[in-house]
This record gives structure tokens, C-alpha cells and sequence, in this order.
């Protein structure tokens, strides 16, 4: 019984061991920042990207939120500044504006600054639009005027009325493809980091694997107390 | 001493230090993404009457020294400022690791008089935040090759955050020493 416990648990122990050291040097070796891109991973844990069917039309092109970025009139922003509510394109800036954050960003695409509570502007965005060709803005907490490069904005008493939204529209189909294409380029993975954590406490196996670790932990302290209780028994006959 | 007696006295003992841990909690979130501190902060460099917030538009040669101190391409080309009489509050962030921080630097004469980090978004290097910490920067000046003028010790499991407000120091005093 003893013996057959512990050829059953030294694959425990050999995965623990081995799981346990990349997990220690994780930080050194920088296994949190490399992403694992593979697709029955990123079923597992829900990463799937779903089809990308609306965007926000600007004067000139698209703004279409993507799993890690945006699609910004034919290029790639590529960080992630919350969930998108809408652009607006005015003569020298345009406007990506997020619950979180107001993207101001020069006619090239390079951003110029991300806007938030410390530029005065309070509350989660609600939505963005062109009031008299200049910005507004709508949050949960005030209305806010922009000035014509977003650099400045101002409360005001907006009734909404004269204000024309940038409002989430479906995509034309000669953009889809490219769209959708991008989409699963920035589709989000997982980390080595993670995807070594979980294997080490089973969890990547499903809902009751980590029941499984269990009953192989559980195995390893009944081998080691019939070991001792063997060792003991010989000791005590010689 | 009874049961209910000896229940009361340990829920005495556990409670005061439940609501501490509440309070700093609250305190920790309300923190994260405060304008208030802001505020304060800009009254204390300015007093009652605040100067309207500017925005500075970086030039090539700008871009290209911040971009040197950052040791990484820039994140922004336009950067917020409150200036009067010799007095300049500049708003900065960097990221520590993953997340940016929101940091305020306030000037005088070309010399750091007081940092306040607004905003600090990450799960590690909070340290960064505390008065124990952003003190060593005042009385901090730019010298040759966009250096500090003095030292900033480390801490030990914030090195990143550390570096992050250092180079925000150094962006400050740059942009300062541009704007004179």
C-alpha cells in the first residue's frame, strides 16, 4: 500500500516541484508579462473575442473599441483606456472618450494627453458631442464645453438639445473584415505567470480538479505517515 | 465572569480596531481618484485664488529630452500647469509597473518645494505616497545632464514606483527650466 502511494505521488510531487520553482522566479524571469496566445487556452478561460459589428463614425473614418485598443480611422491604439462611449473628430484634435478617460489625440493618432478627474472633469463619461463645433462632454456628475483642441473644458448648463452625440452605429462591411481581423490580433491571453499558477493548483483543469489535487495532497500525508509508522516498526524488531 | 460578559468585552477590544481598518480602507479607495487633493494642493501653492489650469504643448526638442528621461517613448505631447509669480504646479503621471501614477510637483524659483502623488493606481509601491517618502524631494534643483541635484533613497519592494516619481521630478524641472 505504502509503495503504491508513493509512485502515485511522485508525479504530484515532481509537478508541485517543478510548477513551484517557475512560480518563485516568476518576477525574474518576467513570466507575468509573457502573454500565451493559444485559442483552446483562451477558451478555457473565456477570452473568446465575439464579432465586431459597431463603431462611432468621425469625419473622416471609424473609432471602433477592440479587445486591448481601439481602431482609431485605420490604425491601432493600442492601450486600454476603459469602455468606449464615443468620438468626435474636431479640426486639429480627436476625442476617444471612455467611462473612464478623454484620449485626445493629434490628426496623426499620437495622443497628446488622457484627460480625467485632475482636468477637472468629474464623474464617469457618459457620452461625447459636438455643441456649436466645440466638444461636450456628459458625465454622471456635470456637463462640460471643451475649447476647440480639448486642452481647457468648462461646466455648463447643458440641456442636451443642441448638442449632436456621437452615437454607436453599425459598421459599413468593407470595414468588417480588417476590423474583425484586428480584433483577434488583440485578443487578450493569458500570462505564463497564471497559466503556471493554475497549473500548480489544478484549477486549470476544470471545476473539481482542484478536488483532485486534494485527494493527491491528502495521498502524501498518508505516505508519510505509513512511511514513518514502517520505519518505526523496523526500528523497534531490530 | 460569564459567557455573554466575556463576549461583550472581546467585541469591545475587536470593534475600535474593525473600524480603524474600515477607516483606512475607505480612505485608501477615496484616495485613489480624489480632484480634492488636487485642490488642496493647488491652495496651498497658490492660496484662495487659483490660477487657471494651462496646457503646455511640447516642442520636438522637448519630446526628445523627456523621452531621454523616461528611457522610454512618451505616453503624451501636452502637459497640465498652474503658474504665477515664480510659482508652478506641474501635473505628471508615469507608469510604476502596469499603472499609471497621477503625481503634482510644485516649483518655485527652478527648485521642488512639494510633491503630492494623487492618484496611485497599482497593488504594490504604495510606500511612494507617504510624506516620509515625497519630502526628500524638496529642495531638489535640475543639474547637469537633467540630473537631481540631491538624493532619493529607494524603498525596498516599491524600486519601480520609486524610479516612476523620480523621473516625474525630472520632467518637472525640465519643463520648468523651459518655460523660465
Amino acid at each position: 500500500m505504502h509503495r503504491r502511494i508513493g509512485l502515485v505521488a511522485i508525479w504530484l510531487v515532481l509537478w508541485l516541484s517543478i510548477t513551484g520553482v517557475f512560480l518563485n522566479h516568476s518576477d525574474g524571469w518576467g513570466l507575468d508579462e509573457r502573454p500565451v496566445r493559444l485559442s483552446w487556452l483562451s477558451r478555457l478561460y473565456g477570452l473568446e473575442v465575439a464579432p465586431i459589428t459597431q463603431g462611432y463614425a468621425l469625419k473622416s473614418g471609424w473609432l471602433v473599441a477592440l479587445p486591448q485598443g481601439y481602431y482609431l480611422k485605420g490604425k491601432w491604439v493600442a492601450d486600454d483606456y476603459g469602455v468606449l462611449v464615443g468620438g468626435l473628430e474636431l479640426d486639429s484634435v480627436t476625442l476617444l472618450v471612455t467611462t473612464e478617460s478623454v484620449v485626445v489625440l493629434d490628426q496623426e493618432g499620437e495622443v497628446l494627453d488622457v484627460q480625467g478627474v485632475f482636468h477637472g472633469l468629474e464623474g464617469r463619461y457618459l457620452k461625447v458631442g459636438l455643441r456649436e463645433d466645440l466638444p461636450a462632454l456628459q458625465s454622471s456628475e456635470e456637463s462640460y464645453l471643451g475649447d476647440g483642441t480639448a486642452s481647457q473644458w468648462q461646466a455648463y448648463l447643458g440641456s442636451g438639445g443642441a448638442v449632436r452625440w456621437s452615437v454607436s452605429e453599425t459598421l459599413p462591411a468593407s470595414l468588417l473584415k480588417d476590423i474583425n481581423a484586428m480584433g483577434q490580433a488583440a485578443q487578450p491571453s493569458v500570462s505564463l505567470e497564471r497559466l503556471i499558477l493554475d497549473l500548480h493548483t489544478g484549477r486549470l483543469f476544470g471545476r473539481f480538479s482542484w478536488l483532485f489535487m486534494d485527494i493527491f495532497a491528502l495521498l502524501l500525508v498518508v505516505g508519510a505517515i505509513s512511511g514513518f509508522v514502517i520505519w518505526f516498526r523496523l526500528r523497534v524488531k531490530t | 465572569m460569564g459567557a455573554p460578559a466575556l463576549v461583550r468585552q472581546s467585541m469591545d477590544r475587536i470593534l475600535p480596531i474593525v473600524g480603524l481598518v474600515m477607516l483606512v480602507l475607505v480612505g485608501a479607495v477615496q484616495a485613489k481618484e480624489s480632484p480634492r487633493a488636487q485642490i488642496v494642493f493647488l491652495a496651498q501653492a497658490f492660496g484662495k485664488d487659483i490660477p487657471s489650469a494651462q496646457s503646455k504643448v511640447l516642442s520636438g526638442a522637448d519630446k526628445e529630452n523627456i523621452k531621454a528621461i523616461l528611457q522610454h517613448p512618451l505616453s503624451f505631447q501636452r502637459v497640465r500647469l498652474w503658474q504665477r509669480a515664480g510659482v508652478t504646479v506641474w501635473l505628471l503621471e508615469e507608469v510604476g509597473k502596469h499603472k499609471p501614477i497621477t503625481a503634482a510637483f510644485w516649483l518655485e524659483n527652478g527648485v521642488i518645494k512639494k510633491v503630492k502623488v494623487l492618484a496611485f493606481r497599482e497593488s504594490r509601491g504604495w510606500e511612494v505616497k507617504y510624506p516620509y517618502f515625497l519630502k526628500q524631494f524638496r529642495g531638489l534643483s535640475l543639474v547637469e545632464n537633467n540630473a537631481l541635484s540631491g538624493t532619493v533613497d529607494g524603498i525596498s519592494g516599491a524600486t519601480l514606483s520609486v524610479r516612476a516619481m523620480k523621473k516625474m521630478a525630472l520632467i518637472a524641472l525640465y519643463l520648468n527650466q523651459q518655460s523660465n
